[in-house]
């Protein structure tokens, strides 16, 4: 055990102790005439919050599942033909799916809203056309895969200019996958004097051994960092907030049949759905940084490890990548595995190891090089 | 297992206090409480004796967390008659406030003078023994967000015991 959590452990009673006598010293606190029905209020309230809790867990991941398919499909089908070398995939289905994408929007704000994307590609569509063909005919595994993951990337690079332009009502009924999360990004950037930056990472398995039998899993996140305008200093408890942190993973898998996304788990690093992860997911080295979706940059970073939890509670280093140089390996296991990324994860491993019976300290803990982000 | 009305009925009179300290705004305290006692009573379980300096600790903690929530919220909104980094925790930075915690010469008294975030944070896991899930559910912050805080607050307190042995 770490000296300062030693030392924690040891004088939290005393500190605690010294707290409470600070509030108040040897007095009691004043009576206060709380109105007649407070406790009762209270238990109405407690009543009503774990009924909406219970009513509302699962309704977003089922709908953002659905239209993270369907926009995926659509921004794909609209968008194709930025990389000069796939062809496009087919046209009618994407368009079947583009039109229930948009039924779905306007369900939810009858203002019809377009997103960053479609203007984006309305103003392309005319050049794309000409230089590639008509949308339709039939790729590749491998084309339709990237082109899977082409449509990934212009649906983050939109939402990070709709965060700035859309009302939250708006937002949320474009990327009903965030509604969960972005409240209070959106609080901050249109309450505060700060704003928010997003800096998508996208990782794939096996970019190029697409025909490899388990390199259908895409892993595909962002990490989100508020920023202070120049020259100001953060506010007192704050802090955290200005440092990359809020790091999500979408992990999809991709059906080379129809060339569709399902989204099966949104992972959070800190989050003990990590733990839930079934997958065994070895990424490739480097990803793209689409801070400036005019100027995407490749890049790459230094190492990588993965843990598995095997079914009898054994944690077991997988893999550790010196992401200096290539690596194509992909392999998907049924195992539990632990996704270590950050520094921050050093305090998960660690309640996750001691769950699992294990000493701290016997396990050497990887972490992502999180530079890229200055 | 304690229910939430024994927590009402011991603390009441405390959580509002500490409450209306920071907010000084009698319906906001009272919100406030009403706030951290629906929290609490996602942690009834894990309290075993209601009168204990752990389970008072803990709902002081939860309702100082709401208070000062509300308080920065509202601060953003309007401009509030007197600024809370005024009557704050005591943030410890520069010499002489470490001297006068070498003088005191110990660590709890650092960790109490931290500033509450910070405190909170720490006194939760490490007093009450609530894991990171826990807190993040009781105080109503991502739990990645209470990593980091946890971190910076180990940070802190590793300077500031650093520098009170090199004052020694």
């Amino acid at each position: 055990m770490k000296q300062t959590e030693k030392l924690l452990y040891e004088q939290s009673e005393q500190a605690r102790e010294a707290w409470l006598s600070g509030l108040l010293g040897e007095e009691e606190a004043p009576e206060h005439a709380f109105p007649e029905n407070f406790l009762e209020e209270t238990q109405r309230r407690l009543v009503q919050s774990t009924e909406q809790s219970g009513r509302s867990r699962y309704l977003p991941a089922i709908a953002a599942g659905i239209l993270i398919a369907a926009a995926v499909l659509f921004v794909s089908v609209r968008f194709w033909g930025k990389e000069p070398t796939v062809p496009p995939m087919n046209g009618e289905t994407g368009i079947q799916i583009a039109e229930l994408a948009t039924t779905e929007t306007e369900t939810a704000e009858p203002q019809p809203v377009t997103t960053a994307a479609e203007e984006i590609t309305a103003s392309d569509d005319a050049e794309e056309t000409e230089k590639h063909g008509a949308v339709g005919g039939t790729g590749s595994r491998a084309q339709a895969k990237l082109e899977a993951i082409n449509g990934l990337k212009l649906r983050w690079a939109a939402m990070k200019k709709d965060m700035e332009t859309k009302t939250l009502e708006e937002f949320i009924g474009l990327y009903p996958e965030m509604a969960e999360h972005y409240q209070e990004f959106y609080d901050m950037l249109h309450t505060t004097n700060r704003f928010l930056k997003i800096n998508p990472i996208y990782l794939w398995i096996n970019p190029e051994d697409p025909e490899a039998e388990d390199g259908n899993i895409l892993l595909f996140g962002s990490c989100w960092q508020d920023l202070l305008p120049e020259g100001s200093e953060p506010e007192p408890g704050w802090e955290w907030m200005y440092e990359p942190m809020y790091d999500i993973r979408f992990v999809y898998y991709f059906n080379e049949a129809d060339g569709s996304l399902t989204l099966l788990k949104t992972l959070y690093v800190g989050d003990d759905l990590m733990r839930d992860f079934t997958f065994q997911v070895q990424t490739a080295p480097w990803y793209t940084d689409m801070t400036d979706p005019e100027n995407p940059r490749t890049i790459t970073i230094d190492r990588e490890t993965f843990y598995s939890i095997k079914n009898d509670g054994t944690v077991q280093k997988e893999a550790e990548f010196d992401l200096s140089e290539t690596y194509l390996d992909t392999t998907v296991h049924p195992e539990k595995t632990v996704y270590i990324s950050h520094e921050e994860t050093e305090e998960q491993y660690l309640e996750l190891w001691k769950a699992h019976g294990g000493q701290y300290g016997e396990i050497e803990l990887g972490e992502l090089n999180w530079e890229f982000l200055e | 297992m304690t229910t939430l009305e024994e927590i009402y009925r011991t603390y009441g009179n405390l959580m509002f206090y500490v409450a209306n300290q920071i907010l000084n705004n009698r319906q906001d305290a009272e919100d406030m409480v009403q706030e951290a006692l629906i929290r609490l009573a996602g942690v009834l379980d894990r309290i075993e004796d209601v009168n204990s300096g752990k389970t008072r600790s803990l709902v002081c903690l939860t309702v100082e967390h709401k208070a000062i929530d509300l308080y920065r919220r509202k601060k953003r909104q309007t401009v509030l008659p007197f600024d809370l980094e005024d009557t704050d925790d005591l943030y410890i930075q520069g010499s002489n406030e470490i001297d006068a915690l070498v003088e005191r010469n110990t660590i709890a008294q650092v960790i109490a003078s931290l500033p509450a975030n910070y405190r909170e944070i720490l006194l939760l896991k490490y007093d009450n023994g609530f894991s990171e899930k826990e807190i993040a559910a009781l105080l109503g912050m991502k739990q990645a967000a209470v990593y980091k805080t946890m971190q910076r607050a180990r940070k802190k307190l590793e300077g500031i015991w650093k520098e009170m042995e090199g004052v020694k």
